[in-house]
């Protein structure tokens, strides 16, 4: 059990840096965009590694928000987008 | 104790799912495969984590967080993916990959079409607000359900404008089973083929823009149709024109099999949702 706790912390860690990489590289606004949903998601996954880790279930709603929430600042980046190339 | 084992397995995969995510979010050329292969990846994977974190909360709390949030990354996903896509994609400022290959002569520029509003069923709204609500407090206790009765209900009725329609009537269970095991079926092939595609070097990889023709009618299954081509890996919906769909495909060896593989998705929403049997013989578009 604390073999598998491990291994997943270590691959939820491996994937923050490399979605953090391409935030910072990007080139486009939309790739940060892709970059930052990751690492929404990767959060999402460390929560849920953490109530399986302890059997703590307290997080489990921020876990249901964290995911209700993500898809609105994709829509805004993206109406954001849209509006820049009208121009 | 199988708990346990159960929700680490759930937990290892998800994590793995997200990590090999990431690294194609470094390693494929641009935006538009990177969407493929993190997002959606990473989605299955937050999938796989909450199912082993709601193994932990009991049956009835976790099956009914499970649902909400398989719901919501189904409903909120593939529409914040198929908008930024669609936004990156007349975006000539975006760097697209060389190898891509354009199927699609000529993308027609983004317009608003004109939307009738009609009003929806505020009960719908009522009921997915309540079951929201249930599943962040991840319990069934009275006081829970009687508070998100009133607090959905009082959410439902200020914003009755916004509320959902019941999408078509469910004629075909079978059909709509038939779909949904079809559409896992799916989801589990194509994770698969965008982590091979990870072995790719990133000029090997032919990403495509296809067009194509479709014969859905109602609203109801092009918008199916759009969330679940974009929900999947490997495929994420550009532009609706017309009868036309644009789809941006992470690796089209085979342009042909992949359209026949949307053909046939397209099929069985069809035939799971189809609202008006007797358009559909006629074979009349929308």
């Amino acid at each position: 059990m604390i073999a598998a706790t491990t291994v997943s912390g270590v691959l939820l860690v491996l994937a923050a840096l490399a979605a953090m990489v391409r935030v910072v590289r990007g080139p486009s606004v939309a790739d940060r965009m892709v970059a930052l949903d990751t690492l929404l998601f990767v959060g999402a996954g460390g929560l849920g590694l953490y109530i399986v880790a302890t059997g703590d279930t307290t997080y489990l709603a921020v876990l249901v928000v964290a995911i209700l929430t993500a898809f609105i600042g994709t829509v805004i980046v993206a109406r954001y987008i849209e509006e820049e190339t009208k121009r | 104790m199988i708990i346990d084992i159960v929700g680490g397995l759930l937990v290892v995969v998800g994590s793995a799912l997200m990590a090999l995510g990431a690294f194609g979010l470094l390693r494929f050329p641009d935006v538009f495969t990177r969407m493929h292969a993190a997002t959606k990846a990473a989605s299955v994977g937050v999938i796989a984590t909450t199912t082993g974190a709601s193994i932990e909360a009991g049956a009835v709390g976790g099956a009914l967080i499970l649902l909400v949030v398989v719901a919501l990354l189904f409903l909120s996903g593939p529409l914040g993916m198929s908008l930024l896509a669609r936004a990156a994609y007349h975006d000539p400022e975006t760097p697209r990959a060389p190898s891509t290959v354009e199927l699609a002569v000529e993308l027609p520029t983004a317009e608003s079409t004109p939307t009738n509003r009609v009003r929806g069923s505020t009960p719908l709204l009522a009921l997915w607000l309540c079951l929201v609500w249930i599943a962040a407090f991840g319990s069934v206790e009275p006081n829970v359900v009687v508070s998100g009765v009133i607090v959905a209900g009082g959410i439902a009725y200020a914003f009755r404008v916004l509320a959902p329609r019941w999408p078509g009537s469910l004629h075909h269970p079978v059909a709509a089973w038939r779909f949904v095991v079809y559409f896992i079926g799916q989801m589990v092939v194509s994770t698969w083929d965008v982590i091979l595609a990870l072995r790719l070097r990133p000029d090997q990889i032919r990403p495509a823009v296809l067009e194509v023709p479709l014969m859905a009618l109602t609203r109801t299954e092009v918008t199916l149709l759009m969330n679940s081509l974009s929900f999947t890996p490997g495929t994420v919906a550009l532009e609706l024109h017309e009868h036309l769909l644009y789809v941006h495909v992470l690796d089209a060896q085979d342009p042909d099999r992949t359209i026949r593989d949307i053909l046939t998705m397209e099929s069985k929403i069809i035939a799971a949702f189809g609202g008006n049997p007797a358009a559909m013989q006629a074979g009349g578009h929308r």
